[in-house]
C-alpha cells in the first residue's frame, strides 16, 4: 500500500549567521492519487441530527430535511444511519441501522415537524448514542447536526460541548456540523467539528446547504487516512508553533484534517533558531527539527511516515537576504495571516467597530498579495462590511477564516483563482468564494440575506 | 452466582424454532429474564398483530404449521423494549424491516458489550443528567441560593474536570515548544514579582522595558497564547 507523503520545504533556505532566526515551514501530507479500480469503500455509519426547533419551521426545516433526504438517497444499502430530530429534547425518529432500501429513513425524514426551543447538546448526544452503537476502526462513524439556532436548553458552554465532541473523536465518532442563516452560534459550531474532527459548513440560505452536505458526502467516500497526527522533534532551544492553530493532542502532537485521495493535508510552522544552535556533522547544516506523521489506513491500522528532517545552512545577512522565497510556502503563510486578520475582523465586527474592521480587512488584502482566492473572499467581505450586518459578516469572516486554516489543498500551489477551474476537482478540494454561498452562486452579497 | 446479560439470555435460544404459543412462553421467558417490564403475558393475538403490523417477520409454513425463528423472536423482544420506551407500533413497524438482525439485538439493552464510544456517550448522558438534576434542585431551592443574574446553564466546576483536564493536558504539550518560540526556557514559566503592565484591576502583565518597543504583532500573538497556555499550568482549577 502506497504511504502518506511527508514534506518539508522552508519558506527560507537559510539562517542567519550569529542571529537568532524566525524561519516559516510548509509541512504537508500528501495521498496518492484514487486507484484505477478502486476498492468498495467500507460502509459508512452517520447519524443525522435535525433540529425542528420553532425557528425552523417553514423554507428552512423544508430545506434541512431535503439535505438530510440526499444524504439517504446516496448512502448505499450496507450503509447505517439514524436519523435524531431535537427541540426542548432529543427525539431518535429512526434507529441506526442498516440503510436497507431507504424508505423508512426517508420517511421518518419526512414525518419531521417544527416545534420548541433548541436542545443542541442533547441532540447531538442522541446522534452520537446511534452511531457509538456500530463503531468500526476501519469505516467512518459522524454524526451531522444541522442547525439554524443557538443552544440554549440543556447543556449551552461551548468549551464544554466541544470537548465532549472531543472525547467522542477519540472514540471513533466524529461530528460535523451545519449552521443555517444569520442566528446561529458560529462559534459554538465550528469548535464542535475542529474537537469532533469533522468539518464545519454554513449556508446563508437552506438551499446553499447543498454543497456542503454533497462535499462531505464525497470526502466521507474519498478518505484515505484518518486520525492524522503530527510530531515534531525540535532540537534543545528550538521553538516552534502551528500558524494554522492545530489542535495539540494529550502526546504533544499536532492534530491535521483527514486526508482523501489526491489530498494533501498542511501545516505552516513558525520556527525559531536560536543563534547557538550548533550544526550537525553532516555537511555543516543546522540540524532544526524532525517530523513524523502517524494515520489510520482506510484498513484501520495505524501507520507511520518516513521522519523528515529540516537542515538548513548559516549564512551571512547579505546572502540571507538574497536567498530567494518557495513561492508555494509564501502564498501558504499570507494566507494564514489573512485568515488570522479577518478573524480579527469578526471581533471587532462584533463589538461593532467597522473602523477596526475597515482597517483589518485593508491588512490582510495587503497580506493576500496576489493570492486571487483570498482577494475574493475579502471583497465580498468588504462588501458586507458596507452594510454594516454583523451577523452575516461574522459568520463570512469565521467560516472563511476557519476554511484557510484547516482546508485540504490538491497540492497547487499557485496564486490564481478561477471559479470555472475549481468546480472540476473534487468538491472537498475545491476553494469557493463565499463559504455561506452556493459555489457557483452569482448572489450580490449586498442583497439581504 | 452471577446473573447472565441479555446478550447471554439471547444467545441461549440461537436455535430457536417453533410454533406460536411456544414462541409465547419463549418470548415470556426471556422478557422476564432480562428485566424488561412487561405487564400483559405474551399472547397469541399480540403475536399475530405484530405479524400483522410487519414488526414481526411472517413465519415459515411447514405444512398447517407456522414455524417461528430466532430472527422473529429478536423482533418481538426489540418491540417490546421499544414499547417500552414508549415508541408506536407503527414507528417501530416502519424500521424493523431494514434492520440486520445484529441492529434488533442492539435494541435489547445489555446484550451486547458496549463499544468504548457507546460508554463515552453514557457516560455523558449521565454527567448531563446529573447537571440537570442539580439545576433543578437549585430551581427548587430557597431564593437565597439564587443570586438573580446567575447563569443557570453556568457549568458546575465539579462535572467540567473531565473536560479541564483534557484541556489542560493539550495546553502542556503545547507550552515548551511556545516558549521556546519566546526564547525562553522550555522548562517554564518562571514566576517572578514585577508589576508593569496593569490591563485590568485584576490583571497585570509583566514585561521588561527594554522589550517591550521591539515586540511585533506576531510576538504579541505567540504572547497571548502563552500567557494561556501558562495559565493553564499555573491555574488549572480557576475560574472560581
Amino acid at each position: 500500500m502506497i504511504d502518506l507523503t511527508l514534506k518539508i520545504a522552508p519558506r527560507r533556505a537559510a539562517l542567519l549567521d550569529n542571529a537568532d532566526t524566525m524561519i516559516e515551514v510548509l509541512v504537508s501530507l500528501r495521498a496518492p492519487e484514487a486507484p484505477l479500480t478502486q476498492k468498495a469503500r467500507d460502509p459508512l455509519n452517520l447519524a443525522i441530527v435535525i433540529d425542528r426547533s420553532g425557528s425552523m419551521a417553514g423554507p428552512p426545516l423544508f430545506e434541512a430535511k431535503r439535505c438530510a433526504s440526499f444524504i439517504v438517497q446516496s448512502l448505499g444499502p450496507d450503509d447505517r444511519a439514524a436519523v435524531v430530530a431535537f427541540d426542548d429534547s432529543a427525539e431518535v425518529v429512526a434507529p441506526g441501522g442498516r440503510v436497507g432500501d431507504r424508505n423508512a429513513l426517508l420517511q421518518s425524514i419526512a414525518s419531521i415537524q417544527s416545534v420548541g426551543s433548541t436542545a443542541l447538546h442533547d441532540g447531538w448526544l442522541h446522534g452520537a448514542e446511534q452511531a457509538a452503537h456500530a463503531v468500526h476502526s476501519s469505516g467512518v462513524s459522524r454524526v451531522l447536526l444541522l442547525t439554524d439556532g443557538q443552544a440554549n436548553r440543556g447543556l449551552t458552554s461551548v468549551a464544554e460541548i466541544a470537548a465532549h465532541c472531543g472525547r467522542l473523536a477519540e472514540e471513533g465518532v466524529t461530528t460535523s456540523t451545519y449552521g443555517l442563516g444569520r442566528h446561529f452560534n458560529e462559534e459554538l459550531l465550528t469548535e464542535m467539528a475542529r474537537s469532533g474532527g469533522g468539518q464545519s459548513y454554513y449556508g446563508e440560505t437552506a438551499e446553499d446547504l447543498m454543497d456542503p452536505f454533497r462535499e462531505e458526502f464525497d470526502l466521507m467516500s474519498a478518505l484515505f487516512a484518518r486520525k492524522v497526527r503530527l510530531t515534531v522533534e525540535p532540537r534543545d532551544g528550538v521553538g516552534w508553533a502551528s500558524i494554522n492553530r492545530n489542535r495539540i493532542d494529550g502526546d504533544g502532537r499536532l492534530i491535521l484534517a483527514d486526508v482523501s485521495y489526491a489530498g494533501e493535508a498542511w501545516v505552516v510552522l513558525r520556527v525559531r533558531v536560536p543563534k547557538d544552535l550548533a550544526p550537525a556533522v553532516i555537511a555543516g547544516d543546522v540540524h532544526v527539527l524532525t517530523l513524523h506523521a502517524t494515520y489510520q489506513g482506510l484498513d484501520g491500522e495505524p501507520r507511520f511516515t518516513a521522519p523528515a528532517h529540516l537542515r538548513l545552512p548559516r549564512v551571512p545577512a547579505v546572502a540571507f537576504a538574497a536567498v530567494s522565497e518557495d513561492e508555494g510556502v509564501a502564498v501558504r503563510a499570507k494566507e494564514l495571516r489573512a485568515a488570522d486578520l479577518q478573524e480579527e475582523a469578526r471581533i471587532a465586527a462584533r463589538a461593532r467597530d467597522w473602523d477596526g474592521v475597515d482597517r483589518a480587512l485593508v491588512m490582510a488584502c495587503a497580506e493576500a498579495g496576489d493570492n486571487e482566492w483570498v482577494r475574493e473572499g475579502l471583497s465580498a467581505l468588504e462588501d458586507i462590511a458596507r452594510m454594516r450586518d454583523v451577523e452575516r459578516f461574522s459568520k463570512e469572516a469565521h467560516y472563511k477564516s476557519a476554511k484557510m486554516r484547516n482546508r485540504l489543498s490538491d497540492g497547487d500551489a499557485s496564486s490564481a483563482y478561477a471559479v470555472r477551474r475549481e468546480v472540476m476537482k473534487p468538491s472537498y478540494l475545491r476553494r469557493k468564494p463565499r463559504e455561506g454561498k452556493d459555489m457557483t452562486s452569482d448572489d450580490d452579497p449586498k442583497a439581504p440575506g | 452466582m452471577r446473573k447472565p446479560n441479555a446478550g447471554e439470555v439471547l444467545a441461549r435460544y440461537a436455535g430457536f424454532e417453533g410454533g406460536i404459543e411456544e414462541f409465547a412462553v419463549t418470548a415470556d421467558a426471556i422478557l422476564a429474564e432480562i428485566g424488561v417490564d412487561d405487564e400483559t403475558a405474551t399472547s397469541v393475538r399480540v403475536i399475530r398483530d405484530y405479524a400483522q403490523r410487519g414488526i414481526v417477520s411472517r413465519p415459515e409454513r411447514q405444512g398447517r404449521e407456522s414455524v417461528y425463528e430466532y430472527r422473529q423472536l429478536i423482533e418481538f423482544i426489540a418491540a417490546r423494549v421499544l414499547v417500552r420506551d414508549g415508541w408506536p407500533l407503527a414507528k417501530i413497524a416502519e424500521h424493523f424491516a431494514r434492520l440486520t438482525l445484529e441492529d434488533l439485538s442492539a435494541l435489547v439493552p445489555g446484550s451486547r458489550p458496549a463499544t468504548s464510544a457507546l460508554n463515552v456517550v453514557r457516560s455523558l448522558m449521565s454527567e448531563t443528567e446529573g447537571r440537570k438534576a442539580l439545576l433543578k434542585s437549585r430551581r427548587q431551592a430557597p431564593v437565597r441560593s439564587m443570586p438573580p443574574q446567575s447563569n443557570l446553564a453556568e457549568p458546575e466546576p465539579g462535572l467540567l474536570f473531565g473536560a479541564m483536564s483534557a484541556q489542560l493536558s493539550r495546553s502542556k504539550a503545547e507550552l515548551p515548544s511556545l516558549l521556546a518560540m519566546l526564547g525562553a526556557d522550555p522548562a517554564g514559566p518562571e514566576a517572578r514579582d514585577v508589576t508593569i503592565l496593569s490591563i485590568a484591576p485584576w490583571l497585570h502583565v509583566a514585561i521588561d522595558r527594554a522589550r517591550l518597543s521591539r515586540i511585533t504583532q506576531e510576538d504579541a500573538e505567540t504572547i497571548a497564547r502563552t500567557i494561556a497556555a501558562s495559565l493553564m499550568k499555573t491555574a488549572p482549577r480557576g475560574g472560581k
